[in-house]
């Protein structure tokens, strides 16, 4: 194991349990002996985890069990660390306007008085607005993640000002920024983030969990798949046009869709298919658990992504890794994983025309799917491994804390 | 008669047709009280203010229910009931208590500002809201009206194929905008000899109506106009593409949108991913007065809908004389004259929308469809008339 790799890091401002990419981070760095303390909300009890060096600490507490037991610490911390108690109440005051505000945001870290992280680490942009001065009261370096809608759309929103002011403050105080795109990093960059500061990581994927079945048989009906939850960035609209001119070409194909929803964009999904006429062509399959969701992604014949804003999917290169050849929208850092014609097509958003077209290149070549396939599998071996990715974040943390100590 | 109309909300700005029916119903004598569960939007009708005291009688909010409220407002509601309607109220408990056991003290709970009213009919304005509810009509011995208004037929209960049954069967009259909603209705299952009637929506075109009435001059920046809810279901994405593809082409336009939203953050990343940000303003909510305004500025009228019931706001453009560019959503293609009043294009093709823009570049086309707009709705789309018809309907459902 690495010697290096012994420093404390804390995770700040995700919900638990975490989704699936923030959870690969976690347990890669722990695996590699690093202390990692999570502040989340979610928490049920703050006990330690199933890793002795993992552990938790609530941030939101929302029972009324957990509310008193927060009010306890009062009485039990401030005695205990008065100076630290007072200096954490001074910098809180500074960041929030109303009383009922201060209070609650000290009542929030409080169990953090008595912490000394090595880094801190905001998993969001949002975290890190909201978040950010805790550097000062735990005299340590932070590192903020830029991984897509945070930072493409939120600060466009005109009701979003808190990012859109909140951006360039957090990239200045920031010691370094993860990115999980170049593209992300120039979007980044366009709110205040110096350039020597961010780290390109992508997203990454268990190979051997993700892989290929051996015999796919071909039943004539070429089996479209998009996993991700139906909200309004995932173009889904443009998916089911897209679908529609398919069927008018006389193309068997089945659409199948797994994900959650948000309430009006299934209404949204449900409509679309119902008004184009689709119902025996396009499936809405819900949430599935994970090991279904490996099923049917080995069974599918192409996976197709919509979006209108990614950072980089991590359910397309969870396609590419079963050796599926995929048919991607050209946003945000979507190019980085899938080169054009190579592991797949990469065609303009919000054009269904395109869409239909790359689908159709790949109805009619079996042998075209199979050598896009395996082009896809082979760049994740290459540059999308988990492996690669806890490397990088642990070069990432330790520049940080060089720099730190020099 | 003793009319009560069941809504979301009253008064509100984007559905000011229920004020207008509410005010013509009772002009014409008839007792109406309204149900609704908020009461947010009077400063935007200055002329209901002036009464509101006395309309404040005739609207009454349904309560919450949070424990809390129920546990206080149930032992009142029903000594409030037994006070002042004594025999009603034993009816409804009597009839409810076959049907729902001890849980009818649940349904009074809720039913128990309808109750109030003792109706002689129940009209609910939106389909969805009269769902598990036309029991009523039985234990209040009230006909039930239900209207189907677009977004309601086109999905909500789309996932369940008998959502509407107990409609189709207990209803007593249904009313739809206009034939293609009741097309939409037949097809979820509604039997073709259900008393219905269709009526589309009205405008009062004394309010809107255009002050200047020359051609204007042809200007060389387009200005186009919308107003709607920012919703997915209005298809402003496909309007911004049509307004992207126009400037590609080299025309000069300038596109404002009125209306706020949950869909407010897609609009603006659209705008911003097509380039659009110099010539498209989003002005959010505005009151009546200022949409005037702004319809007096515009050359067109965009509505580029994926679903749409009938949309007043195209008949207030047509009313104010402005052309229309339109897609084919449900009513919409019997709210527009094609070719007349304006233009119907596919709904979700940007293509055909910027097509129709460009043709009505032309100043004078744009005042020839301004003006038949104007006079359709003039004879086709007043206030007086649509009274009427809901007024004689009425009479036929509660003569059945």
């Amino acid at each position: 194991m690495n010697q290096t790799a012994h420093f404390h890091l804390y995770i700040i401002g995700i919900t638990w349990p975490p989704e699936t990419f923030i959870e690969r981070k976690i347990d890669g760095l722990v695996a590699q002996g690093v202390e990692v303390t999570v502040c989340a909300s979610g928490i049920k009890s703050s006990r330690k985890t199933a890793h002795s060096n993992l552990s938790l600490i609530n941030l939101n507490p929302v029972s009324l069990q957990q509310k008193v037991n927060r009010l306890l610490l009062l009485l039990y911390k401030i005695p205990r660390f008065p100076v630290r108690a007072i200096r954490m109440w001074r910098i809180v005051s500074l960041h929030r306007q109303a009383l009922w505000e201060k209070l609650r945001v000290f009542l929030q870290i409080l169990p953090l008085v008595s912490h000394k992280p090595d880094i801190i680490h905001f998993e969001w942009n949002s975290a890190a607005i909201t978040y950010h001065f805790l550097t000062d009261i735990l005299n340590c370096p932070m590192v903020v993640s830029c991984r897509g809608a945070q930072i493409q759309i939120a600060p466009l929103n005109p009701l979003r000002k808190d990012i859109d002011d909140g951006l360039p403050i957090t990239f200045e105080k920031a010691s370094a920024a993860h990115c999980v795109s170049h593209a992300i990093s120039e979007t980044a960059q366009g709110y205040g983030l110096d350039p020597n500061k961010a780290w390109i990581i992508t997203p990454a994927v268990d190979p051997y969990l993700f892989c290929p079945i051996a015999a796919k048989e071909y039943k004539g009906i070429l089996t479209v798949l998009t996993t991700g939850s139906v909200i309004w960035r995932k173009g889904y609209e443009y998916a089911v046009y897209a679908i529609r001119q398919l069927v008018d070409k006389g193309v068997q194909v089945r659409y199948e869709i797994i994900g959650g929803h948000q309430k009006d964009e299934y209404n949204r999904l449900l409509y679309t298919i119902n008004d184009l006429d689709l119902e025996n062509h396009v499936c809405y399959l819900g949430k599935l658990n994970p090991s279904e969701v490996l099923e049917r992604l080995q069974a599918a014949d192409v996976f197709l992504l919509s979006s209108l804003s990614e950072g980089i999917s991590n359910a397309v290169l969870e396609a590419m890794a079963c050796g599926i050849p995929v048919v991607t929208t050209d946003v945000g850092g979507m190019r980085e994983a899938v080169t054009d014609g190579v592991e797949g097509f990469v065609v303009p958003p919000r054009d269904p025309h395109a869409i239909a077209d790359a689908l159709s290149k790949l109805v009619e070549s079996p042998s075209l799917r199979k050598v896009m396939g395996k082009a896809g599998r082979e760049r994740i071996l290459q540059e999308f491994t988990l492996h690669q990715q806890t490397e990088a974040y642990l070069e990432m943390y330790k520049s940080v804390l060089s720099e730190q100590s020099s | 008669m003793r009319i009560t109309l069941i809504v979301p909300t009253f008064p509100k700005t984007s559905e000011t047709f229920i004020v207008n029916k509410f005010l013509g119903l009772v002009t014409l004598g008839h007792e109406v009280n309204v149900v609704c569960s908020s009461s947010p939007d009077w400063h935007h009708f200055p002329h209901l203010l002036e009464q509101k005291k006395t309309i404040q009688k005739q609207i009454r909010l349904s309560p919450r229910t949070s424990i809390l409220h129920v546990l206080i407002w149930l032992p009142i509601l029903l000594i409030e009931a037994i006070l002042s309607r004594p025999i009603y109220t034993w009816r409804y408990f009597k009839q409810g208590w076959r049907r729902f056991g001890w849980a009818i003290l649940r349904q009074f709970y809720v039913d128990a500002p309808i109750l109030q009213t003792q109706p002689d009919l129940i009209h609910f304005e939106f389909g969805a809201l009269a769902v598990n509810r036309t029991y009523l009509g039985d234990l209040l011995n009230a006909k039930i009206v239900v209207s189907f208004r677009g977004y309601d037929i086109n999905y909500v209960g789309l996932d369940q194929p008998n959502y509407y049954a107990e409609i189709w069967g207990k209803a007593h009259g249904i009313h739809c905008l206009g034939n293609d909603i009741w097309q939409r209705v037949q097809q979820r299952g509604c039997p073709s000899h259900k008393l219905h009637t269709l009526i589309a929506p009205a405008i009062d075109t004394t309010i809107f109506s255009p002050k200047h009435t020359e051609a204007p001059a042809n200007s060389p920046i387009l200005r186009v106009l919308s107003v709607g809810r920012l919703e997915w279901k209005k298809g402003y994405e496909y309007a911004l593409k049509a307004i992207q593809l126009l400037q590609a082409q080299g025309h000069k336009v300038e596109y404002r949108i009125i209306g706020d939203g949950q869909y407010l953050e897609a609009i603006a990343f659209c705008r911003h991913e097509l380039g659009l940000d110099d010539c498209v303003t989003l002005l959010g909510k505005l009151p009546q007065h200022e949409i005037l305004e702004h319809l007096e500025w515009a050359d067109v009228f965009l509505h580029a809908a994926v679903s749409e019931g009938f949309c007043n706001a195209v008949l207030e453009a047509q009313a104010m004389q402005v052309p229309v560019v339109t897609s084919d959503a449900d009513g919409l293609r019997e709210n527009v004259e094609d070719g007349v009043t304006g233009f119907v294009v596919p709904r979700r093709n940007p293509e055909a929308i910027a097509e129709k823009l460009i043709t009505l570049q032309d100043a004078d086309l744009r005042l020839r469809m301004g003006q038949a707009g104007r006079a359709r709705v003039v004879s086709q789309f007043t206030l007086t008339e649509q009274i009427q018809s809901f007024n004689h309907f009425y009479s036929e459902v509660l003569s059945q």
